[in-house]
């Protein structure tokens, strides 16, 4: 059984070269391009993991990760955050949160992103 | 008057006086005495030369009556006229001749008959005998006469006798003779001088013979003096009163003569003649000798004076000199010159008082000397005192001018600085409030002051934890400065909230004591907005860049592993892209750290953590390099702490730094050593390499920003020349410190120190990558 991650992005290229790295490893990749559609999403779509960036429009990715962890069956997801901003107060925010995983994303290459993901999953 | 004019003038008058009196005593003396001798003499002369003349006229009677009483003439004469013959006539001219030729004088002569006719005549002289016979025959009697014969011109002396023979009268010789010898007698002014004259004058006085200063024959002048007068009446008392008394001394008179020049003249009456004989002699010459003594005297007196004044004039220099060289010295040493010495070389008084007078300026000066060594002792003293009170003076000065300008400075600092200020003393009463934290406060300074700083300077209670202490008391408590956090807000009069930055610093006396509190604040509303909106850039900018970046990495990755399907080439250009592409990334992130180091906005959070660790997970993550390379790397612990107070993140920046450094600049197969030392207040990462080294000229510029080493530039070593400074920075701000020891071609050494109290902690937002 394939399993399901999505992708909060609002970097369509960042999207896609993530979605075309999980599909190819196997998983459902969902994907939104804003805080809000990931929040819908995660809401009706229920992934086992899910992986944002901070910044986007419409919804913040904090604020999404906020209103997830305020729903009963959004307390659990394991949510990576994968950002280039490194400000103390999202990634204290974000930590806060239970993120797991704070990534500046030009630090890591796409594989060691896979491999953080995996031990998530493995993990739970 | 000076000594020196009364002792030459003086005497010189008293001598003057004396001289005086001594020519006039002897002009009027001698003048007497010459007088009385001249007087005498003339009336010696007159009577000698009248008794001359008289014995003249005897003797010459006395040679005719010899003739006239020749018995031989006589006879002859007799026989002749008994009985005329010319025997007889010869016979009596030889006799007569005889006679004449006997006789100087006479000239001729002859014999007259009584009817006087010549009968015999001897020389030439016929006519004027025949003349002269009447006034003889007259007479009667032997006769002599003198008178100017017409024929001969000149007048003569006749002498007459009568020739008697046996009382029978014969007849009367006459016999003529020259006036030499009378003239002789006459003319003799001998001892008269030169004005002198004596002259004989008949009864009707004509002068008898030549006179000496006016030219003439006898007979021919006619004298008529007072003399002549007086002659002729002493000759009539003579002859009327038969007196024989000559007492005429008193005959000397002063007349004016014939000449009428003044004459002393005198007379002496010749009685046979009835005839005056005048003796006189110019009162001028006879006078010439007192004039000439007068001369003498006034001018030896004269004389004498002038040269009694020259010398008493010299003796007085004599004496006056020295007192003059006295006096000077005196002047001298009056003017204040002790030096001065008189000395005098005599041994007079004056060289005495010299002496005495030099010993004194002697001792004057030795006094002086010592009073003036006291005086400098103490004007040194008052000099020195001077200068110092001058220096502390002027100290004083600076230092009121420099209080004042401080003072003013700071006043002026106060009211027109940019932050609020407000000061409060040991009561914690506000003193000062400037304009500017009215402004941030809202309040106005006469509200502020005196007031408590609680009521005025009140920070929100959101800002700040509860109950805990203000930075005031704490300053207070601690004697510290303390900072606000920058978190802090001010609650305004009116009730609103603004961000502000503080600082609170004690004013402390010279005990230490804290007795009043400074507060600085500023309004950072527009800093911290604009602090965020820098942030945001960087935050934008740095997503914006790394999104991209992140996006060409993620898909070089995913390139790379379907590389089977990429032919040599590509696969070439696809590396060249990647390394780009880190590089890329290294580089903006590098950007980032220096831009939030610079901004201040960076935090350092020190915790426990193992340092040895974090050397360890760097040394891992840097293997795949190495081995590259081939590079041997030996980590040595020498530290003994286990845990230490540093900011994990930063220390492993800092490592990171450091080793890939050391790999980066080591050519393969070298060497790298990563050693930890400690004492007693660092804990010292040593990382050594045997590389290429850093030339000694850019040494100095290893932590300056983007500077990076000529050699390794050559080389092709690629670099952002920002790691170092990031290093630096980090360590600077938390209290550590970085060496370094470089040989270009030996290596390097790169120690950094933390220290072991811990990293100082910062406030900040963002952590370095």
């Amino acid at each position: 059984m394939s399993k399901k991650i999505l992708i909060v992005e609002d970097e369509e290229d960042l999207r896609d070269t993530l979605a075309d790295r999980f599909t190819k490893e196997g998983y459902e990749v969902l994907q939104a391009k804003n805080g809000e559609e990931g929040f819908n999403m995660a809401l009706k779509e229920k992934p086992a993991i899910i992986l944002t960036d901070i910044l986007m429009p419409k919804k913040h990715g904090i604020d999404m990760i906020k209103d997830i962890r305020s729903l009963e069956s959004g307390k659990s997801i394991p949510i990576i955050v994968l950002s280039n901003l490194t400000d103390a107060e999202y990634t204290s925010d974000a930590i806060e949160e239970g993120v797991f995983s704070y990534l500046v994303k030009s630090d890591w290459s796409i594989n060691d992103v896979v491999e953080m993901v995996e031990k998530r999953l493995s993990e739970k | 008057m000076k000594i020196k004019s009364k002792i030459s003038v003086y005497p010189t008058l008293t001598l003057l006086v004396l001289a005086i009196f001594v020519a006039v005593f002897v002009f009027l003396f001698t003048g007497r005495i010459i007088k009385e001798d001249k007087r005498e003499y003339l009336l010696t002369v007159a009577d000698s030369r009248a008794k001359h003349v008289d014995s003249f006229i005897e003797s010459t009677k006395e040679k005719s009556r010899i003739i006239s009483q020749k018995s031989k003439v006589l006879e002859s004469l007799k026989h002749y006229y008994e009985e005329p013959n010319d025997q007889d006539i010869s016979i009596i001219s030889e006799r007569i001749d005889e006679v004449i030729t006997s006789i100087d004088d006479f000239m001729g002569g002859a014999i007259l008959d009584q009817d006087r006719n010549i009968i015999v005549s001897v020389s030439d002289y016929s006519q004027s005998i025949l003349a002269v016979s009447k006034e003889i025959y007259e007479s009667g009697e032997q006769e002599i006469l003198l008178i100017r014969d017409d024929n001969l011109g000149l007048p003569h002396l006749y002498v007459s006798s009568p020739l008697f023979l046996n009382e029978e009268y014969l007849g009367t010789i006459i016999l003529i003779s020259s006036l030499e010898s009378l003239n002789d007698i006459v003319e003799n002014t001998k001892n008269l001088g030169n004005s002198g004259e004596i002259y004989l004058i008949n009864n009707d006085n004509y002068s008898l013979t030549p006179l000496r200063h006016i030219s003439g024959s006898a007979l021919d002048i006619k004298i008529e003096t007072e003399s002549s007068d007086l002659c002729r009446t002493h000759s009539r008392i003579l002859l009327n009163e038969n007196n024989n008394s000559n007492d005429f001394a008193e005959s000397v008179i002063e007349i004016s003569n014939y000449a009428e020049k003044t004459v002393l003249s005198t007379h002496s009456h010749i009685n046979q003649k009835n005839w005056c004989l005048i003796a006189e002699v110019q009162r001028d010459e006879v006078f010439a000798p007192i004039n000439q003594l007068w001369w003498i005297v006034g001018g030896s007196g004269f004389i004498m004076v002038i040269v009694f004044m020259i010398f008493s004039f010299i003796s007085a220099r004599l004496i006056t000199k020295p007192l003059e060289k006295l006096k000077r010295g005196t002047e001298i040493i009056e003017a204040g010159d002790l030096s001065h010495i008189v000395s005098l070389d005599s041994d007079d008084e004056i060289g005495q008082l010299s002496k005495s007078f030099d010993r004194m300026t002697k001792s004057l000066k030795k006094s002086q000397q010592n009073i003036q060594k006291k005086v400098n002792i103490q004007t040194q003293k008052l000099l020195v005192q001077k200068k110092e009170l001058k220096k502390s003076l002027k100290k004083v000065e600076e230092e009121k001018d420099i209080s004042l300008l401080v003072s003013r400075k700071l006043e002026a600092t106060l009211e027109n600085i940019g932050e609020g200020v407000l000061v409060v003393n040991s009561d914690k009463v506000i003193t000062i409030f400037n304009p500017t934290a009215e402004s941030i406060i809202g309040i106005s300074k006469s509200d502020a002051l005196g007031k408590n700083y609680s009521e005025i300077f009140m920070i929100s209670e959101e800002s700040i934890k509860k109950n805990s202490e203000t930075i005031v008391d704490k300053t207070f408590r601690t004697g510290k400065s303390i900072e606000s956090t920058g978190k802090e807000n001010i609650v305004q009069k009116n009730g609103n909230i603004e961000p502000i930055d503080y600082i609170a610093a004690p004013v402390k006396n010279s005990d230490n004591n804290v007795t009043g509190c400074v507060v600085v604040f500023r309004d950072v509303s527009k800093a911290r907005s604009v602090d965020r909106t820098k942030s945001e850039f960087v935050s934008l900018a740095s997503h914006q860049l790394r999104t991209p970046l992140s996006s060409i990495k993620w898909n070089v990755e995913m390139l790379f592993e379907s590389s089977n399907e990429l032919s040599k080439n590509n696969l070439k250009y696809l590396k060249r892209i990647s390394k780009g592409s880190e590089r890329m990334i290294q580089l903006v992130n590098a950007l980032l750290n220096v831009s939030r180091l610079e901004l201040g906005t960076f935090f350092i959070d020190p915790k426990d953590v193992n340092l040895k660790s974090i050397i360890k997970g760097v040394v891992d993550e840097t293997e795949g390099m190495r081995t590259i390379k081939k590079l041997r790397l030996v980590v040595k612990h020498n530290m003994k702490a286990k845990k230490l107070k540093l900011d994990e993140n930063l220390t492993r920046i800092i490592i990171q730094n450091l080793i890939s450094n050391a790999i980066k600049y080591t050519p393969e197969k070298g060497k790298i050593m990563v050693i930890t030392n400690q004492d007693k207040r660092y804990v010292h990462l040593t990382i050594s390499d045997n590389g290429y080294g850093i030339p000694v000229q850019q040494q100095s510029m290893l932590f300056t920003k983007f500077h990076r080493a000529d050699n390794v530039r050559e080389l092709g070593i690629e670099g952002t020349g920002l790691g170092l400074y990031i290093i630096k920075f980090i360590l600077d701000a938390s209290g550590g410190k970085i060496l370094f020891k470089s040989e270009e071609g030996k290596g390097s050494d790169f120690t950094v120190s933390f220290p072991i109290r811990g990293m100082k902690k910062r406030i900040g937002k963002k952590t370095l990558i």
